[in-house]
């Protein structure tokens, strides 16, 4: 028991980013919009940036061969992709004081769910044999579980006005909801398994987006939306923040050995 | 003739390994050779030291990568040694 409990705890550097980030974003909070927008921006940019960095170098150690090795090469796309959304999201804010989300976000962030849902198929294709009826179903119930909300939300929103922003900003918590399924479908699969922490942080960073993008879809409708930084950005830095640690972990247990298994050819014998 | 059985399930012990990458095949090494001072071909002799090791790596669903070297190998189950290695793998 002892054990199952170690392999899920949270290494303390990641307790304290994300005090440091909520401490940031509220202080930031604090002294008004425009100290708010410059703090989340500097804390998205390392971090989105981390998150295309350590996924990159796990693929290239798997050299892009293996059922592994095509999950990290789709995980670098798909951090990539939310980057370019994320730089051409800040680039419009800063320089262009834009009011509406920009087509290129958009289109990079929703193509990078396509890519996340990749990276979960080719990991977990290898014991795909392993998924019973029971865990698609309960992985099911979570997606829908979050999936539904969205759609009621949206709907309740829509009698009222009737922007096709509004519909634009539930996109995005379905398409969490979607990718959820594999990823829950992850955590049942590798329970207790040292590859699980990947899977167990990255459910909880999809709820956290889900919540984020569900707030904003809520928070943004009856004040004609708030394009700019908000303090709920704080739950999407943590988000990141999780999936980069879920890659770190993954790092961490493949990481590079130079081993001659074949050394001493007497010791085979 | 006992060398080449023990040579076929190290190659397909680790031929299911590599399909899901060297990164992977080398953590099942480098686990056998830390906690139990051993090879893959030494785990035809004692299969359960890499159940283990596959165990503590994917939780539950290891037994379908133990299940892809069962159907390699079932064809060879006739064989006493083989079919030793594949009820510890099972169990």
């Amino acid at each position: 028991m002892q054990i199952t409990l170690q392999r899920f705890a949270i290494p303390r550097v990641l307790y304290l980013t994300i005090i440091v980030i909520c401490i940031a974003v509220l202080t930031a909070n604090y002294y008004g919009e425009d100290a708010l927008t410059l703090t989340t921006n500097v804390l998205y940019i390392p971090i989105s940036v981390a998150l295309v960095v350590l996924p990159t170098i796990h693929a290239l150690r798997f050299r892009g061969r293996g059922t592994h090795g095509k999950a990290w090469i789709m995980f670098s796309i798909f951090a990539s992709f939310w980057l370019i959304a994320q730089l051409q999201y800040e680039y419009d804010l800063i320089y262009h004081h834009l009011d509406s989300y920009p087509f290129t976000m958009r289109f990079f962030s929703h193509l990078g769910y396509a890519f996340f849902f990749l990276f979960s198929y080719f990991y977990i294709k290898p014991v795909e044999k392993a998924i019973s009826k029971k865990m698609k179903v309960v992985a099911f119930v979570v997606s829908m579980g979050l999936l539904l909300p969205t759609i009621y939300l949206t709907q309740f929103y829509n009698q009222s006005e009737t922007s096709g922003e509004t519909t634009e900003l539930a996109i995005n918590p379905m398409l969490d909801a979607i990718v959820m399924f594999p990823a829950v479908l992850g955590v049942m699969l590798f329970f207790g398994g040292k590859v699980s922490f990947l899977w167990s942080i990255t459910s909880l960073a999809i709820l956290l987006t889900v919540i984020a993008d569900t707030s904003l879809l809520i928070s943004a409708i009856p004040d004609d939306y708030h394009f700019a930084r908000n303090p709920l950005d704080m739950l999407y830095l943590w988000s990141y923040v999780l999936l980069v640690f879920g890659v770190y972990s993954q790092m961490k247990i493949f990481k590079h050995r130079k081993m001659n298994y074949y050394e001493n050819l007497e010791d085979l014998r | 003739m006992q060398e080449a059985r023990k040579a076929l399930v190290t190659v397909l012990t680790e031929k299911v390994l590599l399909a899901m990458g060297k990164p992977v095949l080398d953590e099942v090494s480098y686990r056998l050779y830390k906690d139990f001072k051993c090879y893959i071909p030494d785990c035809y002799e004692n299969p359960e030291r890499l159940k283990i090791v596959l165990k503590d790596l994917f939780g539950p669903s290891h037994f379908v990568v133990v299940e892809s070297i069962q159907k390699d190998l079932e064809e060879f189950a006739y064989n006493k040694s083989v079919e030793n290695f594949l009820n510890v793998l099972r169990a």
